[in-house]
């Protein structure tokens, strides 16, 4: 149970890079941020030219807060994610600012990110059964991990040590799991070991990408509280990526809604779902089906085309061709991000959009 | 045989007429290959005497968690799979196709001709669209390519222009004809699978999980896009999905799959008021909601059902807030609980 104390108690970043000394703009902003993104733009080179997978965004994530990023695929949601932990390949062109603790990711040597990975951020995938090795047990897993903190640590201790953590994600018979190969244990239970093996060298920050989009819906239940209840306890700071709004809604406390590229909506998750702004984040509350409809008496309200082609993006608003409130204005220029003062848009503030509601549309909230 | 439609009476004969296609006490039992030498009297259980019918033009939704048998059940009705044991009844009806053709048959691996029969009849939609689409034929050929096998000869022009006017229906221009699947997006992509579906002019679609891979804004045009396909070409559907909410929007009649077994089955409207099963309360509980709340912890929790142990009693003990010893060793019959609500639970009367 020390470790777990540790982690309540606040572990220090990683070892040899002073969290916040003289990184730009973190004064202050880096005791509560725990990851901020500032003019984050990220393009990745094909033969059609470059793919703008991230066009200019910014978010700021508080420590042991819960932000949701939402959007379809394309939107750029698991690439600002990655960019986070300095996890894109060599050809992917990384602009703007990831401050993690203050630090600017982008600055580091790869050893430096290397000794971040795991011990200060941690990210969980989707399709757990893809992210196992077959071939090692998940003792064999836990061990590899484990001893990237910790080298010389015993085998002993290293079942030890993944036991707890199993049973920290209610992994019934945890000792005996440990023998097991990812093979036999089911996708649901996978990826509660993957959280383990997130959580097994204490982050601060844990990444979840679609982290139940392959489970069932009852296992998806059981994971979302499963990371909230983490969060609570070891006073994570959590991203949560899905295209499921009404998912997000239930764990997120902020939600950032991204669009080809670009963030359309963020706010309060209460605030963002009761009261969205964008016809976007409108769109994607409407286009599935409530409870209780039938196909024989209303049609869904869909959102018309599909998303824009990445490598050529239209001048204006990306959603402006699916969007049943485009005008003109809305093609000509991307709207700006703003917020809503007084009855009046006024510019979002450009970094820090922490606690922020603001949304980029022209004609926020009018009903078609 | 079916206990179910016994008991209704009446109702099990006008249901039997209106039956497109009816699976009585339908098994299926693959053997585990874990090995050469591994393998021998490892079994897996897979769908465990499910009865139901399809009738004609209704879209009958079977929803269940993976491994519940709901695919395993659609891949038996065209014989992707052949059963086990148990019946599976398609009564084609009468018009210019049945000529001739029995007005029942039941459905056998060992059949060729019915088979081919069968698969122009009931057509099967898969969930990924990526993955169903030869990569190098053109749209065209893709539509296409059945018609080879249906032992009518059709001219080139006549494919053609069969082909022009699915794609019209499914809402894909006439020169995306010409183009392959990896032009278009995964939507598309579905739109076009459902075209070469129809190309045959089925009775019936078997749409297995066609909208879990699609992104929330096009999985709405698809269901749209279903439910007049389904209204222009007459067709019956089965609709199988995971998702609860999909489910009881798009069918007439839902059926609730739980290793391998019935566990609900009920008018639309009914389930989504009423679910009676635990099961089907779980799976209701588990949808995500605006504004709700995160389930209690341990609220699915519990043994799942193990395929690969033979069943006895109800496929959801392990799970069941309501298990008593009963359970264990009984399986529940599914019980009419009101007008074409049947419950398989002892303790849901």
């Amino acid at each position: 149970m020390a470790e777990l104390k540790a982690v309540a108690a606040g572990a220090p970043g990683f070892a040899g890079a002073p969290v916040a000394a003289g990184a730009p703009g973190s004064a202050g902003a880096s005791r509560e941020t725990a990851l901020e993104a500032r003019g984050l733009t990220v393009d990745f080179p094909s033969g059609d030219g470059a793919i703008q997978a991230v066009r200019g965004v910014d978010f700021a994530l508080r420590r042991g807060e819960c932000l949701g990023i939402v959007g379809e695929s394309g939107s750029g949601k698991s690439v600002s994610a990655l960019a986070a932990l300095g996890l894109l390949g060599r050809d992917a062109a990384v602009k703007g600012s990831i401050l993690l603790n203050g630090q600017d990711v982008r600055s580091l040597a790869p050893s430096q990110l290397r000794a971040m990975r795991g011990t200060v951020v941690s990210m969980i995938f989707q399709e757990p059964s893809r992210s196992f090795d077959p071939i090692y047990s998940i003792g064999k897993t836990f061990e590899e991990t484990l001893r990237v903190k910790d080298p010389g640590m015993s085998p002993a201790e290293c079942r030890a040590r993944a036991a707890l953590l199993l049973s920290e994600v209610h992994v019934p018979r945890a000792e005996d799991r440990l023998k097991g190969f990812p093979h036999q244990f089911s996708g649901g239970m996978l990826q509660r070991i993957m959280i383990a093996l997130a959580l097994a060298n204490d982050p601060q920050l844990l990444i979840a990408d679609e982290p139940t989009t392959a489970l069932d819906v009852t296992i998806q239940a059981e994971i979302v509280a499963l990371l909230k209840e983490l969060q609570t306890r070891r006073r994570l700071s959590l991203i949560f990526i899905s295209h499921n709004l009404s998912l997000v809604g239930l764990i997120a406390d902020r939600i950032l809604v991204m669009y080809a590229g670009l963030v359309v909506e963020t706010g309060p998750a209460q605030e963002v779902l009761a009261r969205p702004r964008s016809p976007y984040t409108r769109a994607l509350l409407n286009a599935l089906p409530a409870w209780g409809n039938h196909y024989s008496r209303e049609k869904l309200i869909t959102i018309q085309g599909s998303v824009p082609d990445p490598t050529r993006p239209e001048p204006g608003c990306p959603f402006a061709p699916r969007c049943p409130l485009a005008a003109d204005e809305c093609r000509a220029a991307i709207p700006p991000l703003v917020r809503d003062q007084d009855g009046r848009q006024v510019p979002a503030d450009a970094v820090g959009v922490i606690d922020q509601t603001a949304y980029r549309c022209v004609f926020p909230g009018v009903k078609k | 045989m079916n206990q179910s439609l016994a008991r209704t009476g009446t109702k099990a004969e006008a249901q039997s007429v209106d039956a497109l296609i009816r699976v009585d006490d339908l098994r299926k039992v693959f053997k585990l290959e874990a090995g050469l030498f591994a393998s021998a009297g490892r079994w897996v259980w897979a769908v465990n005497g499910v009865s139901f019918a399809i009738l004609r033009g209704e879209t009958y939704g079977l929803v269940g968690e993976s491994g519940s048998g709901k695919t395993t059940i659609a891949r038996c009705i065209v014989q992707l799979a052949p059963h086990t044991s148990g019946t599976i009844r398609y009564s084609p009806g009468p018009d210019e196709r049945g000529a001739g053709a029995p007005a029942l048959w039941e459905i056998d691996q060992h059949n060729p001709q019915l088979l081919r029969r069968l698969r122009a009849d009931v057509k099967y939609v898969f969930q990924d669209p990526s993955s169903s689409l030869d990569p190098r034929m053109s749209v065209l050929n893709i539509l296409c390519a059945g018609a080879k096998y249906n032992g009518q000869r059709s001219t080139a022009a006549a494919l053609k222009a069969r082909a022009v006017e699915l794609m019209q229906a499914v809402g894909l221009r006439e020169a995306d004809l010409q183009r392959r699947p990896s032009e278009f997006s995964g939507g598309q992509r579905q739109r076009i699978s459902l075209a070469r579906a129809l190309f045959s002019g089925p009775r019936a679609l078997i749409c297995d999980e066609v909208v879990s891979a699609l992104d929330v804004s096009i999985q709405g045009q698809i269901l749209n896009l279903l439910a007049d396909l389904k209204r222009q070409f007459n067709l019956s559907i089965l609709f199988i999905a995971h998702d609860l909410t999909v489910v009881s929007y798009m069918a007439d009649r839902i059926g609730v799959l739980y290793g391998g077994s019935m566990m609900e089955e009920a008018p639309a409207a009914d389930l989504a008021r009423t679910p009676l099963h635990p099961y089907s309360q779980l799976l209701y509980s588990a949808i995500p909601r605006i504004g709700g709340r995160l389930p209690d912890r341990g609220a699915a929790a519990g043994n799942p059902f193990n395929p690969t142990r033979a069943p006895t009693g109800c496929p959801f003990v392990g799970r069941c807030p309501l298990e008593k010893d009963i359970c264990t060793h009984e399986k529940p019959p599914l019980k009419e609980v009101s007008p074409g609500h049947r419950v398989a639970c002892h303790f849901v009367t």
